[in-house]
């Protein structure tokens, strides 16, 4: 796509904006994707905090305009925050820059009745329409012949035939697309309202700043609903006055809204009559067979289990050539700056605070790129409704249902994502169940953590058939949030959440083989959001640690330790090397960081820490993978050696002042299930005060995380210690 | 062929692979809105696919799943 540089960073004022809609698992995301690549980009609602997800699309005759990609939703009569955020953005009730000019509906050729729904709701706001009929190769396998002009003709906008995935009908969909733009408004054909409705509604529309005649209509059928509240909220008395007149007007009674679906639907089969045949609706598909056994309560299960523990496996064994290279480059880089920076403050800083903290996180690239090629082929491929199908049963128990399944997964690679997920569950008070357990999920940052300790006092022995210790022992780590969680949840729907339990319905779409393009996107995404916080905020508090491990700079201990020096003149290497470290020990024994380590040392004594673990997870809340940067800052200053040994040959020779070795088998453990369990994270904390609205539910999560922290690491290093001599 | 309204029971208490057609959702609630959304209406062909605590039924060409308990405010009536 020939698209300009500069002309991505222009502001949205003035350029045309199309929306995307459809319901779930239309291959909306696929072909979001591939209008719009690499140009995408994740900003707010102005004014509110609601994601927006943009990409550019070059048309032809029409120049660059922003694709508007919109949560999934089958009906515009909103059942989840997520697909209200749909609907009041199609609504213009969701302030924008720039408003919807037109609306990309994303049709799944294999559903198409349901699918088109949503069509005939659309047909009623004040938008033009271009519909894209994707998935016909998969309705054509299942003997399902459709006649798209015809179907055109029926709603009076353009059917373009698509395969998203394999980016057939692209070019007839951008000169669909350029034509509507161009065209604007076309009369429109409501398969539900008579024209005197219409008529009617755009008066009142018309007295109202901001008031579409869909919108009029929209409230006008359907007022039991969160958007009418909004609305009636957002545009004050008078206007729910002047509806409420209207309504008495055109005879519209409660029973329409539930009669609407009715007459859609007759609509629907009329349109279709010429349009669709489906010879054998209740066929039985190759999806069918596969999930008698993906969801059978028995092999299910046990194929679900047997997923997860391939995937952890495989973040390990995968990653280590590549985190072998980008640790190879970053000891040059080191040695490169060592030797061109003078001796002193800054080169410390660079060769110690900089590549061994921030280098440290990095290594951890290719963990989190695997992680999400796992995470968006289980997404892609159609699997996570089968594993929330599964999980149902067991989150039934603690108050939740398989809808807090995906969150608390996405809550796997990120809590941030995972929280704002919990906009698919309707129920309120499930959503904040679901985003106060999110952060136990063990995220993607936890993964350096557990990966350092694991690496280096975890033995490498393979268990059962191809499946290490290691691994092992990263699966069960997983595991220790998920069954907290579940205790966790249950107290807070028995308590601050009682509530009825919530119905659960969810789709299961047919299996698919994952696009390319979709995965390939989700592991650039992470991967660069991973590299942006490492260059941002661990960089920041690396810097930050660092100076307060290297000052102050003690004036007796260098001047005690020349004149050392002096004395053993012509001593061999090795004596001079360890008159070195002791000077190093010493000096960050005086610095402010060994200072302030040695006052909370009596608190994480009991958990088998000493004060730098200490000091480096009190340097973590803020971001959990500062620790690592932190370690390898503390070890690189406390400890002398010329080849810049690896942070995990670091941690296994630290010893104690007494020349004991700090870390053993149940130490590494204990600071793993910390890590666990902590909510050392601000991102999340902020992002569900943002998405609950109150402070009084993040301050929750951070207090109940970080006591069960304490309490886990505690015990987990006392059993540790009584197995380990017993 | 005409069915008696009396033969029309709930989807929970169908077997894995029986089939038959809708014949109404009861109650007022979302999760009925929803369904008769999704096209469960009056006349469309539905099969159940999974039994347990959580069914899987087909609905015209999609699958979905949902809880017994709620499974059962669908009537359906079985083919023979």
């Amino acid at each position: 796509m020939a698209m300009d540089i500069a002309d991505r960073d222009r502001p949205y004022v003035g350029r045309a904006t199309v929306a995307v809609v459809g319901n779930p698992n239309t291959g909306k995301t696929t072909l979001f994707n591939a209008l719009t690549g690499l140009s995408q980009r994740v900003g707010n609602f102005p004014g509110v905090t609601v994601e927006r997800k943009v990409g550019q699309l070059a048309l032809p005759d029409v120049g660059a305009i922003d694709l508007l990609d919109l949560p999934g939703t089958y009906s515009l009569s909103a059942k989840s925050p997520d697909e209200l955020i749909a609907v009041e953005a199609l609504m213009g009730v969701l302030k924008s820059e720039s408003t919807i000019q037109a609306v990309l509906v994303v049709l799944d050729a294999s559903n198409l009745r349901r699918s088109l729904y949503i069509v005939s709701q659309l047909l009623e706001i004040d938008l033009p329409l271009v519909v894209a009929l994707n998935m016909l190769d998969v309705a054509k396998a299942r003997g399902i012949v459709i006649d798209a002009p015809t179907l055109s003709e029926h709603l009076g906008v353009p059917v373009i035939p698509i395969q998203a995935n394999k980016r057939v009908g692209l070019d007839e969909l951008k000169d669909a697309l350029s034509r509507v733009v161009e065209k604007g408004k076309v009369p429109s054909r409501s398969p539900l309202l008579s024209q005197s409705w219409w008529i009617e509604a755009e008066q009142l529309a018309r007295k109202y700043e901001g008031v579409s005649t869909g919108l009029v209509l929209r409230v006008l059928i359907d007022n039991q609903n969160a958007l009418a509240s909004h609305v009636v909220e957002r545009f004050g008395d008078d206007f729910t006055a002047d509806l409420h007149v209207l309504r008495a007007q055109v005879n519209v009674d409660d029973a329409l809204a539930n009669r609407e679906i009715e007459l859609r639907y007759r609509w629907i089969d009329e349109a279709l009559d010429d349009v669709l045949r489906d010879p054998e609706p209740l066929r039985v598909t190759r999806s069918d067979r596969l999930d008698r056994f993906l969801t059978h309560p028995i092999w299910g299960s046990l194929s679900f289990a047997v997923i997860m523990a391939f995937v952890f496996q495989s973040i390990f064994s995968w990653a280590v050539p590549l985190m072998d290279s980008i640790d190879a480059l970053f000891g040059v880089v080191g040695g490169w700056a060592s030797g061109y920076l003078p001796e002193g403050a800054l080169q410390s800083m660079v060769v110690d605070g900089v590549i061994a903290g921030v280098g440290g996180v990095v290594i951890f690239l290719p963990q989190i790129c695997i992680l999400f090629l796992f995470i968006a082929i289980l997404e892609d491929c159609g699997y996570m409704a089968r594993a929330a199908l599964l999980m149902d049963r067991l989150l039934t128990p603690c108050g939740l249902s398989g809808k807090s399944f995906i969150p608390l997964l996405s809550s796997f690679a990120c809590a941030i994502p995972g929280v704002m997920a919990t906009r698919t569950i309707n129920d309120p008070k499930d959503r904040i169940a679901t985003m106060l357990v999110a952060p136990l999920m063990s995220c993607s940052a936890r993964l350096p953590v557990y990966a350092i300790f694991i690496g280096a006092f975890i033995p490498n022995q393979n268990v059962w058939g191809g499946i290490g210790l290691q691994g092992l022992t990263l699966f069960a780590l997983y595991c220790v949030g998920i069954f907290v969680a579940i205790p966790v949840a249950w107290i807070l729907k028995k308590t601050l959440l009682r509530g009825q339990p919530t119905p659960f319905l969810l789709e299961l779409p047919s299996y698919k083989i994952p696009d390319v393009g979709t995965v390939g996107m989700r592991i650039y995404q992470s991967g660069r959001h991973f590299l942006e916080r490492a260059g941002t905020l661990i960089l920041a508090a690396t810097i930050v640690m660092w100076a307060l491990a290297y000052f102050p700079r003690s004036e007796t201990i260098t001047a005690h330790y020349e004149s050392e020096r002096e004395r053993l003149v012509g001593a061999p290497e090795e004596v001079l090397d360890g008159l070195r470290a002791k000077e190093a020990g010493e000096m960050l024994r005086q610095s402010f960081l060994g200072r302030m380590g040695h006052a909370i040392e009596p608190v994480v004594e009991p958990l088998g820490w000493d004060w730098r673990i200490g000091m480096a997870a009190l340097a973590s809340f803020p971001a959990r993978e500062v620790i690592v940067a932190v370690l390898g800052t503390i070890y690189s200053l406390g400890e002398v050696d010329e080849e810049s040994a690896s942070l995990r040959d670091e941690l296994r020779s630290a010893t104690w002042s007494d020349g004991r070795k700090v870390f053993n088998i149940p130490v590494a453990l204990s600071i793993m299930v910390f890590f666990a369990l902590c909510a050392q994270c601000v991102s999340t904390l902020a992002v569900i005060q943002r998405e609950t609205g109150a402070w009084r539910w993040p301050v929750l999560t951070f207090v109940y995380m970080t006591m069960l922290a304490y309490i886990g690491a505690f015990v987990t290093y006392r059993l540790g210690m009584a197995l380990g001599s017993g | 062929m005409a069915y008696a309204t009396e033969d029309a029971t709930p989807l929970s208490i169908w077997g894995r692979g029986d089939e038959g057609t809708i014949e109404g959702i009861s109650g007022a609630n979302q999760l009925a809105a929803r369904l008769r959304e999704i096209g469960a209406m009056p006349g469309v062909p539905v099969r159940v696919l999974r039994v347990g605590s959580t069914v899987v039924i087909q609905v015209g060409s999609s699958r979905f799943c949902l809880r017994k308990t709620d499974a059962a405010c669908i009537k359906g009536m079985k083919a023979a």
